[in-house]
């Protein structure tokens, strides 16, 4: 009641008699001097500034010192003496690059430093932004903001490609795109005039939405949470507002309304992603090293298949081609025994006149089953291999071909063949078995010995679960042609003995012969080309034809084998650079475009009005020139007029810096969130990153890390301490421990094993077994071979559900969803991995070598050691204790470099 | 330093951390787990205070990942019988949301017959014979139900109060509140069986936003029990407790130069760290029990098993572990094979749980230890009455599809009524419909046997206030002794 205090509801509630209704509740009344106050306002019309961080800020034309020291003067506090310059060396290297410097480039430093302290730390600074490792160490708290992971999350959290992306926000802050395009890229790249690779790569960014693929769920519901988690995401990491809250109703604390949040919705509800398994739309690409060799090589793959295909469509090859095609095709018809008998160890079994053997219901656990019959009249008499024809039946559960209940899936344990002739068996021996579908882990390779099977499970055996329910068959080829003699007959002996599955018997089966002189070219065959015979060529899917071409020409003329071998070297130089099938932002349009909804109360089932997409009234202006979708969305963002995009920036990274944001409260910049001591700062620094800077991340870091306030120790009295626990107010440089993957990298490379490759698909270093057990899903840790395993943190695979111990230990975030700010602990859990866990002893042991390599004396060996975890000097003191630990272990110097590994210093920034 | 300035300087550091804890979840350096883990009062850090006196000083929360079915273990429903193998009325499917179930199954009855047993009358089935001797040291809510149907955000749900993941699980919660009677074990440790870990992960027992010294630790069945809490191979306890003076020492100076009181934390933790070295191996060695508590739980030492855990869990209570969570899992009873079917794999895992809770609780009795230790037994929903038919025609077994509406939960000692069946479902054992209780409910009763009224134990996170319960949940009073 804006100019009406007699009617307000406050100062009724204020003023009343009734002690129940009065505010404050359970407290006396206001003193009626406030209250006037409080009448005067809302007669004056209640007048309601805006929260500090919805205006634009304001920059008040002093350097970063200039703020900072005035307000320490105003404190009564004064700067911190400057670090000394090898530690302040370790200090940035750890800030721009996420690794320690190299101890020569520190001495080199110091003694340049003599002369010209500002320009030698000037162009050091300089060297580390240039360096990859740089995008390396920024990479990471992006990443955490874009839940970047390399599986899916939920239930199954299978793998998914997105390592493309990780690459793509290395590069990106190696190049210094500028923050505003940076962002612009991953929100809408696919949406800029002709999207170049990369731009559409950027969209990848809100495609880390976990994905579930669990049996039974309902697509449409995680589709929408996706869509959600952007907008969420969105907001907190880019805007610094808990937007979520609106979701379900108005925000409580700041001025956003319910409906404003599903005009967001509407700007990322557009897109042709619905968590189908698939993950569909995605697109290959490969990094951005290998992008070019790979064009190379599909260009000449492309040309070499020309030629070759000029060649084989010669009507002569042709006309070679069908000859051979109807040869082979011809030799792989089986012809089925006939006068058939059987006889099984258990159950019954019986055959109809056409060879057919049925089980008779129900079926027995455990059998042998031998079928004995004569050669076919229309048979040749010398045959080259017996097939095995198992046949689905309607009687059969799950319609067989296996007489298992539970899914007609059956196990022949052994399998093989002999001649029978007046009471005797001849054994036939088999040359190699084939079979249309194998189960995994259950090939026919494994009925023609005896013993464990691929699968240890009970004696092995051929199975065919996922191909039950139509007719497979197994041929066993024998090493050579067999004649059959009048009167002779052929026994085939299947066994279906499996003692973990004593169920899996076979329920319905046929026995064939095929035959002719010399064992078909097919038996010959890989079995994809085999099976691809086996089906009518005119079925053949373009690619098929090819497998079968490339399986015959060469056999024709040494020129064109030649060929396809060189064309096979260029495939295999191309399958073997990594691809990654990489999830990306496709919007839809016209007819397919979604329309968004209010969901009543955030329920998504309960929608209600419809609504566009537009940004929240108490941010910056809507432009009307901006596109209603994402692009416009990120224009809107990135323009200059929106209060908190550069503020939110510019306080990450100083937070990065120091330990604690300027806004505390990196994720909530609204009335809720911390109020900053230095806005004149963050202002000031927001407003020049862009505009002067042209939002240059490299640029804003350079005048931070070389201004006096970053440059001094870190030391603390007790009396600092207690005036400013947190150093809020800057009067002493930043020291706190490092991140997981600083702690990592640090340690290899100060064991010297720290392999420094750049980019590529994940990798798994060393992990203790059984961390992942995830339901269903069978897919292993397999810790990578050679330097790999010792990779920068950041190419840790990161699975959602299990992720890699060590990076939890030390605060890593597990992904599922956007984190803003990591918490930083300090547990015993963390003192046991540095201690105990492989890595960091083999680091230990690597650092050990290089201390032993620099002298034969001991003491110089150790002193060696501190120098270079800490790169300051060793002390008399230090070089004493390690020497009486050295004496106490025994003289092992891995146990010495253990200790130096976990020194307070060297895990700290200081 | 003279007295006054020291209390001085105390209470600066006091008031600091109580505004980190408050206020922030990056800034907790300067928090000790040994400090947040042993009592509040020595440690001189300020932790959400006890609301009323507690009942319960210790959890083990049992849950069967994959959802066994009320219907073959607790809740017996005599006209379920009548209507086997019939088609479901229709009003089971209308307008419901189904895991698997197409069209209109069938009714499934009892896969296993039920008895009455105790002074409380309490309905088990036969395949329950150890626990239905306890039957009056239990209590029964048969009315449970929650909105999820699927298993991991219903795990979620059922462990954090919210179905995405990223909030702190209840073990969380609790040590966040109670922090551990142990200074040498952490306060919350997972313990998991039947082959996987829970459909959702490692979120189930994650810490969320709360600060991650309050996340479930997981106990190993195999290898390390707590990972790298074993010296590398050839360094023994001696050479790294001289390892250790070294560190102190130079951590010492360095304390002394800097002076940044994480550095002393650190070292605290290393010296937690060393002697946890010698606490897990012997608190997890369920070898060493006697033959007769072997046989009490069914445990075969040396195998990694549901019953292992069990006993595992009591050794962890004893030695001051605040809340041990087993997961079990393989309840998932679809009837697509053999092994996930009523009437033969769970009837099989049935028998092996049943012996192994029953031992847990007369162990638990007979040791005193079960009046103020609260177990927990449940699942993330129930199992529907009709046979799941899952592409249209009937599953090869007996099986039943997921049922978020009706499912049963058991608790036992820490001040709950024993002998007491509350709430029911319907007459087929489908919906809940009397004395309703809600996921938060079952919540807000936990926490408040702790000791704590679950809408004031808060965390304050990117400008919202958090609790377990989210904005509902009520304390189910009915259930309290």
């Amino acid at each position: 009641m804006p100019g009406k205090p007699e009617h307000s509801a406050v100062i009724e509630r204020l003023t009343t008699k009734d002690l129940t209704d009065r505010m404050p509740k359970k407290s006396d009344a206001l003193p009626a001097a406030q209250i006037e106050l409080l009448r005067r306002w809302i007669a004056e019309g209640a007048q309601w500034g805006k929260h500090w961080a919805y205006d634009a800020p304001i920059p008040c034309g002093k350097s970063i010192d200039e703020i900072v020291e005035g307000r320490l003067k105003k404190e009564g506090l004064s700067f911190s003496p400057e670090a000394e310059i090898r530690i302040l060396a370790r200090r940035i290297a750890f800030d721009l690059t996420g690794l320690p410097p190299d101890l020569e480039r520190v001495d080199a430093l110091e003694k340049a430093a003599e002369s010209d302290r500002e320009g030698t730390l000037s162009s050091f600074v300089d060297e580390l932004l240039a360096s990859p490792a740089y995008g390396e160490r920024w990479a990471v708290p992006w990443l955490d903001l874009a839940r970047f992971a390399d599986s899916k999350g939920y239930e199954a959290d299978l793998f998914r490609d997105m390592w493309r992306y990780r690459d793509w926000v290395v590069d990106a802050l190696n190049a210094d795109l500028p923050y505003d395009r940076f962002l612009t890229e991953q929100l809408a790249g696919d949406l800029l005039p002709n999207p170049s690779d990369e731009q559409i790569i950027a969209t990848a960014f809100h495609r880390n939405t976990p994905q579930n693929d669990e049996g039974g769920t309902d697509d449409e519901e995680f589709r929408t949470n996706a869509v959600l988690d952007r907008v969420n995401a969105t907001f907190d990491a880019i805007q610094g507002t808990s937007i979520g809250c609106v979701q379900c109703h108005g925000h409580p604390y700041d001025p956003f309304i319910h409906r404003e949040y599903y005009l967001l919705v509407a700007f990322f509800n557009n897109t042709a992603d619905a968590d189908r398994n698939d993950q569909s739309p995605t697109r290959t690409f490969r990094s951005r090293a290998d992008a070019g060799p790979a064009k190379a090589l599909e260009l000449e793959i492309e040309a070499m298949r020309r030629d070759i295909d000029g060649k084989i469509k010669e009507p002569a090859m042709r006309a070679a081609f069908d000859g051979w095609l109807a040869e082979v095709r011809g030799s792989q018809a089986t012809i089925p025994l006939s006068a058939v008998k059987v006889s099984s160890s258990a159950g019954q079994y019986s055959a109809a006149p056409d060879g057919r053997v049925r089980v008779q219901m129900p079926p027995p656990e455990r059998t042998t089953i031998t079928v004995t019959g004569s050669l076919a009249a229309n048979s040749p008499r010398e045959i080259s291999a017996v097939a095995l024809e198992v046949i689905p039946d309607d009687s059969l559960p799950s319609k067989g071909p296996g007489a298992d209940k539970g899914n007609g899936n059956f196990i022949v344990s052994h399998l093989r063949a002999a001649l029978f002739q007046n009471g005797t068996e001849t054994p036939i021996e088999i040359a190699r078995a084939r079979a249309t579908f194998e189960q995994e882990g259950w090939p026919i390779a494994d009925a023609l010995k005896r013993g464990p099977g691929s699968k240890k499970e009970g004696d092995g055996g051929w199975a065919i679960a996922g191909g039950t329910g139509k007719a497979q068959t197994a041929t066993l080829t024998f090493t050579k042609p067999v004649t059959i003699p009048d009167g002779a007959e052929l026994r085939v002996v299947v066994e279906c003995e499996n003692e973990r599955w004593p169920q899996h018997v076979l329920g319905s089966f046929r026995i064939g012969t095929s035959g002719g002189s010399t064992p078909g070219p097919i038996a010959e065959l890989p079995k994809n080309i085999a099976e691809l015979l086996a089906k009518d060529p005119q079925k053949w899917s373009p690619e098929e034809r090819v497998k079968v071409e490339r399986a015959f020409f060469p056999s024709t003329s040494r020129e064109l084998a030649e060929r396809y071998l060189a064309l096979d070297d260029r495939l295999g130089k191309l399958a073997a650079l990594p691809a990654c099938d990489l999830p990306i932002m496709q919007e839809l349009t016209g007819q397919a475009a979604r329309k968004t909804q209010i969901f009543h109360r955030g329920n998504w089932l309960d929608k209600t009005d419809q609504v566009q997409p537009a940004t929240p009234q108490i941010l910056n202006r809507w432009r009307d020139d901006y596109p209603r979708n994402r692009l416009g969305f990120s224009q809107w963002l990135t323009n200059g007029e929106n209060p908190l995009t550069a503020r939110v920036q510019v306080n990450r990274v100083w937070e990065q810096l120091f330990g604690i944001g300027l806004v505390e409260t990196l994720e909530d910049f609204g009335s809720q969130g911390d109020v900053p001591i230095y806005q004149d700062l963050l202002d000031d620094l927001a407003v020049r990153f862009q505009t002067g800077m042209k939002w240059s991340q490299k640029t804003l870091l350079r005048e931070i890390v070389l201004s006096r306030t970053y440059r001094q120790s870190s030391k603390a009295t007790a009396k600092a301490l207690e005036r400013d626990p947190a150093n809020r107010l800057l009067a002493r440089g930043p020291r706190f421990r490092l991140t997981s993957e600083q702690i990592r990298d640090q340690a290899l490379a100060l064991g010297g094993i720290l392999d420094r490759k750049l980019g590529g698909p994940p990798v798994m270093p060393y992990q203790p077994p059984g961390i992942w057990l995830v339901p269903y899903v069978g897919r292993d840790w397999e810790t990578s071979k050679g330097t790999d395993s010792q990779r920068r943190g950041l190419y840790t695979f990161i699975r959602r559900s299990a992720t890699y111990p060590s990076m939890i230990t030390f605060d890593a975030p597990n992904r599922e969803f956007c984190v803003v700010r990591r918490t930083r602990t300090n547990t015993p859990l963390q003192s046991l991995d540095l201690l105990n866990s492989p890595v960091f002893f083999e680091a230990a042991g690597g650092l050990a070598a290089r201390m032993k390599k620099v002298s034969p004396d001991l003491d110089r060996q150790l002193t060696h050691g501190i120098e270079l975890a800490t790169f300051r000097p060793a002390k008399a003191q230090e070089v004493q204790v390690l020497r009486q630990l050295h004496e106490r272990v025994g003289g092992d110097m891995q146990l010495a470099a253990n200790a130096i590994l976990n020194f307070d210093e060297v895990l700290n920034k200081n | 330093m003279n007295h006054t300035t020291y209390v001085h300087r105390e209470s600066v550091q006091l008031e600091t951390r109580r505004f980190f804890l408050r206020k922030s979840m990056a800034c907790i350096g300067g928090m000790a787990l040994s400090a947040m883990l042993t009592s509040r009062a020595s440690a001189g850090i300020k932790l959400p205070s006890l609301h009323h006196s507690p009942s319960a000083k210790r959890v083990i929360y049992i849950h069967l990942a994959g959802a066994p079915s009320q219907l073959e273990t607790f809740d017996y429903k005599p006209d379920l019988a009548k209507l086997d193998g019939q088609p479901c009325p229709e009003s089971f499917v209308a307008g419901k949301r189904f895991a698997f179930i197409k069209g209109v199954p069938k009714m499934l009855g009892h896969q296993v017959p039920f008895g009455q047993h105790g002074q409380s009358g309490a309905w088990f089935s036969k395949d329950l014979p150890e626990l239905a001797t306890l039957a009056d040291k239990m209590c029964f809510v048969k009315s449970m139900w929650t909105e999820q149907f699927n298993h991991a955000p219903a795990q979620l749900m059922m462990q954090t109060g919210f179905q995405l993941k990223g909030r702190p699980s209840i073990g969380s919660w609790a040590t966040y509140g109670l922090g551990t009677e142990n200074e040498d074990l952490p306060g919350f440790i997972v313990l998991t069986s039947g082959g996987k870990n829970p459909d959702a992960g490692k979120t189930v027992w994650g810490s969320g936003f709360l600060p991650s010294v309050h996340q479930g630790v997981q106990c190993q069945g195999h290898g390390e029990p707590i990972l790298f809490a074993e010296n590398p191979k050839g360094v023994t306890r001696d050479e790294r407790r001289a390892t250790l003076d070294a560190i102190n020492a130079i951590n010492q100076q360095t304390a002394a130069e800097f002076g940044d009181p994480e550095t002393r934390t650190r070292m605290e933790q290393y010296e937690l760290a060393f002697r946890m070295q010698m606490s897990v191996p012997d608190a997890t060695d369920v070898a060493s029990e006697p033959a007769p508590v072997h046989e009490m739980y069914g445990t075969e030492p040396g195998k990694n098993s549901f019953a292992n855990n069990c006993l595992l869990a009591r050794r962890l209570c004893e030695r001051g572990v605040r809340f041990v969570q087993l997961y079990d899992w393989g309840w998932d009873a679809h009837g697509d094979s053999e092994g996930t079917s009523l009437n033969g794999g769970i009837r099989r895992k049935t028998a092996v749980m049943d012996k192994a809770l029953a031992g847990l609780l007369r162990d638990l009795d007979q040791r005193g230890m079960l009046k103020d230790t609260l177990v927990v037994c449940g699942a993330e929903f129930g199992r529907t009455p009709m046979k799941e038919n899952r592409s249209g025609s009937d599953n090869p077994f007996a099986g039943r599809d997921h049922n978020p509406g009706g499912f049963t939960v058991w608790l036992a000692g820490g001040g709950v009524k024993g002998g007491l069946t509350y709430g029911s479902t319907d007459e087929f054992g489908y919906q809940s419909v009397m004395d309703k209780v809600h996921v938060h409910d079952l919540n807000a009763t936990i926490l408040h046997l702790l000791g704590f009224d679950h809408e004031k134990l808060t965390y304050s996170f990117q400008g919202r206030d958090y609790r377990l319960t989210d904005v509902e949940g009520h304390v189910v009073k009915a259930l309290i002794a």
